[in-house]
């Protein structure tokens, strides 16, 4: 039973499909609950990387506490708890969740369910939360609530039908919304006077206060001056700070069984603060840990070499200061025949590793070389060692290799049922396995799909989004290894083997991903002085064969009036040129042609 | 004294082409004069200004270029010429030309610019081809071109280079061949025939924007210009440059001067200049070149840049490169106090197994491939 404190507090996070209005209802939500002035407010106030808001979605969780005085006039506490919004975080999505007993559910009443919706109610369910739906965009013409209130009640199975109609946009409806979260999400409870345990939903750097954790106390209280354990790692700390997240920092003196906060206690990394660890005390511990915690392992692997120009040392430093924000970012150092050089770094997914290369360009202002991405390998060799293979270059011979296995993921498709067959072609040219295919309604498909990842991480998204006109949505998760046909295809240029281009592929696969891979390289390769020959290789034997024929003209016919420095500028422009150019053998290869690899959608 | 070379920009024409991107323009009718009037001041200014700061110059060639030269009143040319020698000395063999456009002169003018000392002509023709002419926006046909030559010749001009461009917008093989056998009956003494560059911002870069023209793909562009090699060999013109052709011991001295890396001073609207080790050029901007008129010290300049002896060797070989008399190593070596050979090794070693170069006893110079790639030999010396 909740204590008479915690009868006013709601715990709640927001989910919904991309692009349905998260992040817009989450500023009106503090907006309306009157913490911030209207000048204070910042659009999108939650998403704080430059990063989120131009992809539309939320990297790093922030939470933030409202207050908000309902129409039964009692003042509530709101915890808002946000959510990343994509596949490739789903465990510290379900973290997140576990710190709620409610989640506001967002449906784009012009769209309807979506992939994310499922797969996020999923996750909510696991955690016993009650769903509080909403119906957003209603100011859209094309918004038709009956139709997706019939949906959610359908396909999800929860009653919808005074479900609150909003516009986030425009900030219509939003109180309902709030009267919703205090009527249907449950109270906190948990016992105030029992041992601490806190559950870490979200965790920053700070470089003053070193790592920030972020909790939600399920028993117990904590303050300055406690000395705390992280129950998985076993470290010790001594608290410095807990307060409040409005959403900026705000001390409190004490944090209760059902509060949202923050604890900081120098910290020094965030590694030693991870998600899903429990806090306890650390001369009366709870006896427990909270259940759920995983160590965020990486799905996807790929080379980062610094490009032409750029140094070693500050690839490396960069790389260290993002995984102090991102304990799910692995790196350690490698070499490349071809690049010199650098590190493999391990990311949960491909959006991560996209985020990552681009932090790696805006925040720290550095040029890098990425490679094809790989997924983990499980090998067996001839004398039953069993390795994981993350990078191509590592794979033993062909002869000491009893059997390789693959990860498979289950994926979750839905489609409008007009491009049911693109989607299946699709699949089925990833090496996809239908398991089985639902109709959501008349006019929309969910097929469930059995992927090799290496199939997936690649351009798998963007080849659904354009085979159904952007109105596809996916959603994965790792099932299991299986055993797989699987060979290393190398790129030679101008003979020569490149080792950033080779990559594991399955057998029948080969011959159509070399040949495209070839032509791309040959676009992208300026012809040089000599001619040069591009191939794909499996072992010995070629499968694809490209050839950039050798420059024939280069020459400034006119050089008149004397203007010498014109023709001395354009040489400095061609120099420049080749400076970004990565000298691989004696071909001069443009950075363009690493990412020219990272496509493989034939069409 | 200081040797040099002078080139006068005359920046009016009747017409744009389509391919120009050279500082000129049309004006309009009714100020014409007036601003024709105005610019000659301006030149006369700019070139008193250059005798009065004590400026000595022995002039080996005199350069009319434009714009169009011949578009202005004939008067003109003659008082500047007549100023320039009131004021410098010019060598016996001095080379003085004037660039013509057909249909831009009369037999009078003509005559004219023969009695002022004029003694070379420079005529753009382009190409033979009328429909040609007409894509680049050529305001003459060939027919105009013919009895503008023939004028020039019957008068007793002995010196008539001429100007051609290929690899034009749906140029053939066929009518290139063609254009060749005319260049050869008209039997200039010169001629400068260049690949066809699209400069960025023209109109003729925009029609290929819009795919309203192609032009001959690489492979084509470079026959091309090998047939006017062999051709203009095999009837006794030698090429003594990337582009140029001439008649034994016609080659232009004025141009000579560029790629000797000799000082020369231009004067007028956008004009460079290199004296003393410094390279520097006018403003494009009319109306403040014109202010210069009555403001003796007014700087109308708008690059300065003083040339190191690194940078000037460098200069020394890429415009030497261009020559088929190709570099003079020993007269490198002494005039920069270096060995050559042994500073560019890996250079020449490189551009060698590229067949890019080759050496003839003390003598460095382009192979027919390296004409072909020059910009990749400059390039390399660049990088050293």
């Amino acid at each position: 039973m909740p204590s008479e404190r915690q009868k006013y507090i709601r715990n709640f996070s927001i989910i919904a499909h991309i692009d349905h209005g998260k992040s817009t209802l989450a500023d009106r939500l503090i907006e309306k609950t009157g913490l911030l002035t209207q000048r204070e407010m910042k659009e999108q106030i939650l998403d704080n990387m430059d990063l989120e808001r131009e992809r539309g979605i939320t990297i790093k969780l922030q939470t933030s506490r409202l207050i908000y005085k309902a129409q039964d006039g009692h003042e509530y506490i709101l915890n808002l708890i946000d959510t990343p919004g994509h596949v490739d975080f789903t465990y510290e999505v379900s973290r997140s969740l576990a710190a709620c007993e409610g989640a506001v559910l967002v449906v784009d009443a012009t769209q309807g369910v979506e992939a994310q919706t499922l797969a996020n109610v999923h996750l909510a369910d696991e955690q016993g939360l009650t769903i509080v739906p909403v119906l957003n965009k209603i100011d859209l013409p094309s918004s038709r609530p009956q139709e997706i209130i019939e949906e959610i009640e359908e396909v999800i199975g929860i009653l919808a039908e005074d479900a609150p109609q909003i516009s986030a946009k425009d900030g219509i409806n939003i109180e309902a919304v709030l009267e919703k979260i205090v009527s249907d999400v449950p109270a906190p409870d948990g016992d105030e006077t029992a041992p601490l345990k806190a559950l870490i939903f979200d965790s920053y750097y700070d470089s003053y206060k070193g790592a920030v954790a972020y909790v939600r106390l399920m028993e117990g209280s904590v303050k300055k001056g406690d000395r705390i354990k992280m129950m998985a790692l076993g470290k010790q700390f001594e608290v410095v700070e807990v307060g409040v997240s409005v959403p900026t920092p705000l001390a409190v003196p004490e944090l209760k069984a059902g509060d949202v906060g923050y604890i900081t206690a120098s910290i020094k990394n965030v590694k030693d603060c991870r998600v899903g660890d429990t806090i306890t005390f650390a001369n009366t511990p709870t006896e427990a840990a909270l259940p759920g915690y995983k160590k965020a392992t990486p799905m996807v692997y790929c080379g980062i070499y610094p490009a032409e120009g750029e140094s070693y040392d500050d690839v490396r430093d960069a790389l260290e200061k993002l995984q102090l924000n991102d304990a799910a970012l692995s790196f350690e150092p490698e070499t490349s025949v071809a690049l010199g050089f650098g590190f493999r770094c391990g990311f949960l997914g491909l959006l991560h590793l996209e985020i990552i290369e681009q932090r790696l360009d805006r925040e720290f202002d550095l040029d890098i070389i990425a490679t094809a991405p790989s997924v983990i390998y499980r090998v067996t060799k001839t004398d039953d060692e069993v390795s994981m293979i993350q990078n191509p270059s590592n794979l033993p011979p062909v002869t000491e290799i009893k059997m390789m296995e693959e990860p498979i993921v289950t994926a979750n498709i839905i489609v409008p049922n007009e491009y049911v067959g693109n989607i299946m072609e699709l699949c089925q040219n990833r090496r996809g396995e239908m398991v089985h295919m639902d109709y959501l309604d008349p006019k929309r498909v969910v097929l469930h799909y059995d992927l090799p990842l290496n199939e997936v991480i690649y351009d798998f998204f963007d080849a659904l989004k354009s085979k159904t006109r952007g109105y596809g949505s996916l959603d994965y998760e790792f099932k299991e290894y299986r055993e797989s046909d699987l060979v290393k295809m190398d790129i030679l240029l101008n003979k020569e083997m490149v080792d950033a281009f080779s990559m594991i592929v399955h057998r029948t696969k080969a011959d159509s991903r070399g040949r495209v891979i070839c032509e791309r390289l040959k676009e992208v390769i300026p012809r040089q002085m000599f001619v040069i020959p591009i191939q794909a290789a499996v072992g010995n034997k070629v499968i694809a064969r490209e050839t950039i024929s050798a420059l024939r003209k280069d020459v400034l016919a006119k050089c008149y009036g004397g203007d010498i420095s014109r023709k001395k500028k354009l040489l400095e422009k061609q120099k420049e040129g080749k400076k970004k150019m990565r000298q691989l053998g004696n071909v001069e290869v443009p950075q363009q042609a690493f990412l020219s690899v990272l496509k493989f959608d034939e069409n | 004294m200081e040797k040099i070379g002078l080139y006068i920009h005359v920046p009016f024409c009747n017409s744009k082409c389509t391919y120009c991107d050279f500082t000129s323009f049309v004006p309009k009718a009714s100020e014409r004069n007036q601003i024709i009037d105005q610019y000659f001041d301006a030149l006369h200014t700019e070139f008193n200004q250059y005798i009065q700061n004590g400026y000595k110059f022995s002039v080996e060639s005199i350069y009319f270029g434009g714009g169009t030269p011949s578009s202005v009143p004939a008067s003109h040319i003659e008082t500047m010429l007549t100023l320039i020698k009131s004021k410098c000395t010019l060598t016996d063999d001095c080379e003085i030309t004037l660039e013509v456009n057909p249909g831009t002169i009369n037999r009078e003018s003509a005559i004219q610019y023969k009695n002022s000392g004029i003694n070379r002509i420079s005529m753009g023709l382009q190409t033979t081809s009328n429909s040609l002419l007409k894509t680049i926006g050529r305001t003459h046909d060939f027919e105009t071109f013919q009895a503008t030559y023939k004028l020039l010749r019957d008068i007793g001009v002995d010196n008539i280079s001429l100007d051609l461009m290929f690899g034009l917008p749906g140029q053939s093989m066929a009518s290139l061949r063609e254009s060749m056998q005319e260049i050869i009956r008209l039997n200039p003494e010169h001629a400068s025939i260049y690949s066809l560059k699209v400069e960025s911002g023209t109109p003729m870069a925009k029609m290929l924007e819009k795919g309203l023209i192609k032009l001959p793909d690489e492979d084509m562009e470079r026959e091309m210009y090998h047939t006017i090699i062999d051709v203009m060999e095999s009837y006794g013109f030698y090429q003594y440059e990337i582009s140029n052709f001439s008649k034994p011991g016609m080659a232009s001295k004025h141009n000579l001067i560029y790629w000797h890396n000799q000082p020369y001073l231009g004067l007028g609207l956008s004009a460079h200049s290199k004296l003393n080790s410094v390279r520097f050029a006018n403003t494009n901007d009319f109306e403040t070149y014109l202010s210069i008129i009555g403001h003796k010290n007014r700087s109308i300049r708008v690059e300065e840049t003083k040339i190191d002896t690194l940078e000037d060797l460098f200069e020394t070989i890429i415009l030497g490169l261009r020559l088929n008399e190709g570099l003079d190593i020993e007269k490198l070596n002494q005039a920069y106090q270096i060995d050559f050979e042994q500073k560019y090794h890996s250079v020449l070693e490189k551009l060698k197994f590229y067949e890019l170069i080759e050496t003839e006893g003390q003598v460095v110079k382009l192979t027919r491939k390296g004409m072909d790639l020059s910009n990749q030999v400059f390039g390399a010396f660049m990088n050293e």
